[in-house]
């Protein structure tokens, strides 16, 4: 192994710092940002003013826009988010109590999306331009076109109404009610929804890179050297393709986080997801805030996974 | 009076500290030049990749500004550190030509909107004075006016580097600097963009700067030579001195390296040839460590240009002599 | 003007090449696209006159009607509203917004892309750390953020898609910017006297501009499809307002007693997006320039070679390697080039065979044609053999042809930063290159590759074979080819063109190198190049190319002291010579003639200054002068 790649991971983990510390800024400030009084939204259209100026004090809202930035920041780095209004919980245990199931289904969606992806588009660019290339070219179009959420609802109406194969919603197993086999079962549909719409990307780019690294002039030396097909395409030019392949999944990771928004809300996946959505229509700011953040810190933290995947792959990255 | 004059030219990039105060690396290109261009000559620098040759063509045109020296055109400054250059009044007097004339040519413009751009800008042209100017640029690097409509990549080579050379003399300057601008085309085109550009000088009373790493072309094209290693002139005389009777090792070097034509006068190199490092340049001579004949003075003090014979300057302590033998 | 010639007036290179549009035609499903996509634009915008109930007109006594109703060809909601009314005006607004949404980003996204990428610096470091905090967040949900900001509504909703797609194409557009603003045309303009604004509009933006498209092209789909989910989940249009994901979010509570009010919408969803990604798929392969030139086709394995090329050895095989009439030609669209015309000539065991010839002679492509290296699509070996021990190499099977590759006929290629693998270590390929033809465990292979390594003077060779390609000199990439090369003892070595890259003390090292080397191990030397120099410091005999034709083959000494050929008379008068100085340059007028479009008679004729009627009239043939020289010249007796 190369050891000049430490530092480079080093300095990608110190780099991490100052992007999470932007999506605080973001998110707090996209929130400050909303119309109206807060206090009001919390305390509805009946409340006292003096309820309101005392809640006022109480969120710290009689500061400076800065200042709260600050507090809240202090506040975020010791666990504490805030209460959710309308559960009247603490926000962070809401949060990573539902950020298990999002989780589960996102990883698994990813872990799907990302074999089927690879193995679509060496397929395809093996076969390129033989009817084998066209079906799938075809079938991952289809994939790319699709809305997720239709095709939740066709898959619950075929498997749950029609032929009652597996369970359309109702997945509790998560809190620790059910066995892995009943997990399993609510899992499959949302899963493969979520990891066919989100294959298309993979596949096609996988395909596009195998194509292009097999033009390139090592792969002409790799034949040349006498090295069999299976070692030039398995070998040689599918490394070179895992380099350009590895970021995508990294982005993929955030395809799919946000699509299990739309899978969590067709299948009632008591997910991350599904909470945002019922937070954003009852105006529960902070749980919105809170979720928001969660998420995008385990994208960043996916995206770092697979950037130091691809320093491993590719030792120019370094120099 | 000469036509261009450079004085102790330098070009560094990089450096410079992080936000950890942590000094980041910084390239020598040019580590400080300084020539002389006659009227009406053709001064050719002569050297491999990495020599600064480049760097220094693009500072002579504005497209990079010195880190340090002097450039004089006519005894007027042209550029100075720090100052900001102006661009279009330097166009009107230096052009210049590209190594590569496909890349040099949009390939989205007709010739005829590559060749406008000059005419309007540089010269103010308006639309019946360029039409005629247009078609006498066309016919002095002898292509036919009907081409003015076509796409760049329409022409080939040769014909893509005469394009080149219209639009440099669109721009009526004293002074052109040809960067490598037939190392592109092959031989048998080479001549002719070669003969085409001696023709042009005669005609328009011009002044090469023609860089090269071709010693066949410019001992055949150049007046004046001067070799550059690492960032650093280090011979310079007439075509004939330096190709007769070369007083560098490293002049030498590059002369026995042209296959086929029998120099060989020094030992063959090691094959553990080290190049200089351009991030931290040695303080002796930087051609010591491949020298055959370096001693210990060479890798404790960096030589000067000193004059070997009239007209003739080399930056060596132990210069060859006529037999191309040391004494 | 002087002894310049004027130039013969080009063949333009425009035939072939489809444009755009009729390569978008070409590509049956692009336009199956563009057709559906046109229909239903069509559909969308007559709807306000079509003979349609008020979508918004609720009838509760005709509640979930199921499709084909009478006056409800798709049946009613929920509410009893028409609902092909409804998915009509739906649509409208669907594409409405999609497509502004589109435009904001592409606009505001190229904008940013532009100024990044042109002006680079702080301008690019500040506005691509925006765009990468933008990207940070996972990428729906940094529209429902925006969302529940801004408050639920259609409006809001573009808004959010459009922010949220704003970094594709400001990386797009940037990526392109940047590897523009460093071609030379950008500083041909600034020296044309063109200001910054200048340069920026009218050289860099008509090159990015299919870039934009593109990314236009595949990104409306997806948006459509993300605005229609955020409606879909209650946070786009809000009611009486509707677009298709909105009547599909009402609808998805009824699955079980009306699924027609939940599949309809989104079937129209699906089928629009489908329309839009097929068009959008011809549109980028059609503004794509290397699909043009079939580029992007992979190559096989070997060269594809028809029957006639496969065809079993008649007589006795000349010398080491013998090849008798090799046509290699391209196949690019309806054109056919013809790159190797019928060359036949042989290498004796222990010699070096120069092929000298210009960019486009064929020099290449009949070094490549031997081992089927040529890519294929778009090489054909059309006739013609490659003997070797007596076999046919372009008959012989895959494994065979396999064994022979990199073990007794090994290949240098021309620029070693892109011959070698970028992400195995040296050491690593050597092995491979070994243990694909030698029976070895990976250390003995290993302890191999260190020799080999020290045999090509690589300095401190043990560490050096652990180190990837590019911690190398341009010099000491090419001495690892060469112990490539070198690793199962090969009979022949091609080299092609192996020091064109490398400076001129450099070249001397590695000449001397592969002299000394293949001369030790007693291998023949195949050496391609362009220089005169080069052949004579290297090669024993030296073969002449042009035009894809073998023009003059003999020994080098002989062949260029007194070259019989004109062409080779004249590219020998043409090379500026070192020691001394010609006062005017020998020139050759016009160009070698187009190898899609060859001449019946002499290739030369057009540029020679001996042409007679005769020379046009029919192919001339290569004539015997000597016994070891040949010429294809009918005044070749004559000079000699």
């Amino acid at each position: 192994m190369n050891s000049s790649i430490w530092p480079y991971i080093g300095k990608r983990l110190l780099l991490m710092f100052p992007v999470l510390l932007g999506l605080t800024v973001i998110v707090f400030f996209i929130m400050a940002l909303i119309p109206g009084d807060p206090a009001l939204a919390i305390l509805g259209a009946f409340a006292t003013p003096e309820n309101v100026a005392q809640l006022n004090t109480q969120l710290g809202l009689d500061k400076t826009i800065v200042e709260q930035y600050f507090t809240w920041l202090g506040n975020v780095l010791q666990g504490d988010f805030g209460r959710s209004y309308r559960q009247n919980r603490a926000v962070l245990d809401i949060v990573t109590e539902r950020f298990n199931a999002t989780l589960i289904l996102a990883g698994t969606a990813l872990v799907l999306c990302s074999i089927f992806g690879i193995l679509v588009g060496i397929i395809s660019a093996i076969r390129q331009y033989g009817w084998t290339d066209k079906i799938l070219t075809f079938v991952v179009l289809i994939g790319i076109s699709t809305p997720a959420f239709w095709l939740g609802l066709l898959l619950i109406m075929l498997f749950a109404v029609q032929l009652r194969w597996l369970p359309a919603s109702g997945m509790y197993a998560v809190y620790g009610g059910g066995d892995l086999l009943d997990l399993i079962r609510h899992l499959i549909l949302p899963a493969s929804t979520l990891a066919f719409i989100a294959t298309g990307v993979i596949a096609r780019l996988t395909r596009a890179s195998m194509l292009e690294v097999l033009r390139q002039d090592y792969i002409r030396t790799a034949r040349a050297k006498g090295l069999s097909e299976h070692r030039v395409v398995y070998r040689h030019a599918f490394k070179a393709a895992l380099v350009s392949i590895v970021p995508v999944i990294g982005i993929q990771a955030g395809f799919v986080l946000g699509g299990a928004v739309y899978i969590e809300t067709v299948f009632q996946w008591p997910g991350i997801g599904s909470m945002l959505v019922n937070a954003i229509s009852t105006r529960d700011l902070l749980l919105v805030q809170g979720g928001v953040l969660f998420v995008a810190a385990a994208y960043v933290v996916f995206n770092l996974i697979a950037d130091v995947v691809q320093v491993l792959l590719d030792p120019r990255v370094t120099s | 009076m000469s036509k261009l004059e450079i004085t102790d030219l330098v070009k560094r990039y990089g450096g410079g500290k992080n936000l950890l105060r942590q000094e980041l690396p910084m390239v020598h290109a040019v580590r400080g030049v300084s020539l002389d261009v006659k009227p009406g000559e053709i001064l050719g620098i002569v050297g491999e990749s990495g020599c600064g040759k480049s760097t220094l063509a693009k500072m002579l045109v504005g497209l990079e500004s010195p880190t340090e020296g002097r450039i004089l055109m006519d005894g007027v400054e042209l550029s100075a550190p720090r100052k900001k250059i102006n661009l279009k009044k330097l166009s009107q007097q230096v052009q210049y030509i590209f190594q590569d004339p496909n890349s040099s040519l949009n390939p989205r413009k007709t010739i005829r909107e590559i060749l406008s751009a000059p005419l309007k800008y540089l010269r103010g042209m308006d639309n019946t004075e360029r039409e005629q100017r247009l078609k006498e640029l066309m016919e002095k690097v002898n292509l036919r006016s009907e081409f003015l409509d076509r796409y760049p990549h329409e022409f080939s080579g040769g014909q893509a580097q005469r394009i080149g050379v219209a639009r440099a003399l669109a721009a009526e300057p004293d002074l052109l600097i040809l960067d490598e601008p037939v190392s592109a085309l092959d031989v048998s085109v080479q001549a002719q963009v070669l003969n085409l550009l001696k023709a042009l000088r005669q005609e328009f009373s011009l002044t090469y700067l023609f860089i090269s790493h071709d010693l066949g072309v410019v001992r055949n094209f150049c007046d004046r030579v001067a070799v550059m290693y690492f960032g650093r002139i280090v011979e310079r005389g007439t075509a004939d001195d330096i190709f007769r009777r070369p007083r560098h090792p490293y002049t030498q070097r590059l002369l026995d390296s042209v296959p086929g034509a029998a120099f060989e006068r020094l030992p063959p190199e090691s094959d553990a040839v080290i190049l200089p490092d351009p991030y931290h340049p040695p303080k002796g001579c930087s051609f010591a460590p491949r020298c055959p004949f370096a001693q210990a003075r060479c890798e404790e003090e960096s030589p000067e240009l000193t004059e070997m014979n009239p007209g003739h300057d080399a930056a060596c302590y132990y210069p060859l002599d006529d037999d191309h033998r040391r004494d | 003007m002087t002894t310049t010639a004027v130039s013969t007036p080009i063949i333009p290179k425009r035939s072939g090449r489809a444009g755009p549009l009729k390569l978008l035609f070409r590509n049956q499903l692009a336009a199956f696209g563009l057709i559906m996509l046109l229909l239903i634009l069509l559909l969308v915008l007559i709807t306000p006159w079509l003979p349609l109930p008020d979508p918004d007109a609720t009838a509760l006594s005709k509640r979930l009607l199921p499709i084909f109703s009478e006056g409800h060809w798709l049946g009613t909601d929920q509410l009893g509203r028409d609902m092909l009314s409804r998915i009509l005006w739906g649509t409208r607004v669907s594409l409405a917004v999609g497509i502004t949404a589109t435009l904001v980003a592409a606009s505001i996204g190229s904008l940013i892309g532009l100024l990044a990428g042109y002006f680079g610096g702080y301008l690019d470091g500040t506005l691509m750390r925006g765009i990468d905090m933008l990207m940070a967040f996972p990428y729906i949900l940094l529209a429902l953020a925006i969302v529940a900001v801004l408050g639920p509504g259609l409006m809001n909703a573009l808004y959010a898609i459009a922010i949220v797609n704003i970094p594709f194409f400001a990386r797009n557009v940037r990526g392109v910017v940047v590897t523009l603003r460093n071609r030379e045309f950008v500083d041909a303009a600034r020296l044309s006297g063109k200001g910054d604004v200048r340069i920026l509009v009218s050289e860099i933006l008509p090159n990015v501009m299919p870039v934009i498209v593109i990314t236009m092209s595949t990104t409306v789909g997806w948006m459509i499809l993300e605005t229609a989910g955020l409606s879909f989940l209650g946070l786009g249009a809000q009611p009486p307002q509707a677009d298709l994901g909105s009547i599909l979010g009402e609808g998805r509570r009824l699955i079980i007693n009306a699924p027609h009010v939940a599949t309809i919408p989104g079937l129209v969803i699906f089928i629009l997006v489908m329309s839009i990604n097929l068009l959008g798929d011809g549109v980028r392969d059609a503004l794509d320039p290397r699909l043009k030139a079939g580029a992007l086709h992979r190559p096989a394995a070997r060269t594809k070679a028809m029957p006639e090329a496969k065809a079993a050895v008649v007589g006795q095989q000349k010398g080491l390697l013998e090849v008798r009439a090799l046509r290699t030609e391209f196949h690019v669209g309806h054109e056919i080039h013809q790159a190797v015309n019928s060359p036949s000539f042989h290498i004796e065991p222990g010699e070096c065979l120069g092929i000298i010839g210009e960019s486009g002679s064929g020099k290449s492509v009949t070094a490549m044609s031997l081992l089927g290296l040529v890519a294929s699509p778009p090489g054909v070996i059309m006739a013609g053999q490659v003997i070797y021990k007596n076999e046919n190499l372009a008959g012989v099977s895959d494994e065979r042809l396999r064994q022979l590759r990199g073990g007794e006929l090994a290949y240098i290629f021309q620029d070693p930063l892109s011959t070698l693998h970028p992400l195995f270590t040296v050491g690593d390929q050597l092995v491979e290159a070994m243990r694909a033809h030698q029976r070895l465990s990976y250390r003995d292979a290993w302890q191999k590759a260190v020799q080999l390594l020290e045999q090509v003077r690589i300095p401190n060779a043990k560490e050096r074979a652990k180190v990837y390609p590019h911690q190398l000199s341009g010099g000491m990439r090419q001495r690892v080819s060469i112990a490539m090369a070198l690793a199962n003892e090969p009979q022949l070595i091609i080299a092609d063109e192996p020091t064109t890259a490398l400076d001129v003390t450099v070249q001397a090292q590695i000449l001397r190198l592969l002299n000394q080397l293949r001369r030790e191990q007693n291998a023949s030397l195949m050496f391609i190049t362009h220089d005169f120099g080069v052949v004579a410091e290297m090669c024993d005999r030296v073969a002449v190319m042009y035009a894809g034709e073998l023009v003059e083959i003999g020994p080098v000494k002989e062949l260029l002291e007194n070259p019989a050929h004109p062409y080779t008379r004249r590219l020998i008068a043409c090379v500026p010579d070192v020691t001394k100085v010609q006062p005017q340059l020998t020139e050759i007028p016009g160009l070698p003639p187009q190898v899609n479009n060859l001449p019946v008679g002499c290739k030369f004729a057009d540029r020679c200054d001996q042409v007679t009627d005769r020379c046009r009239q029919a192919p001339v043939e290569l004539e015997a002068l000597t016994d070891e020289r040949q010429a294809r010249c009918i005044f070749a007796r004559e000079v000699l």
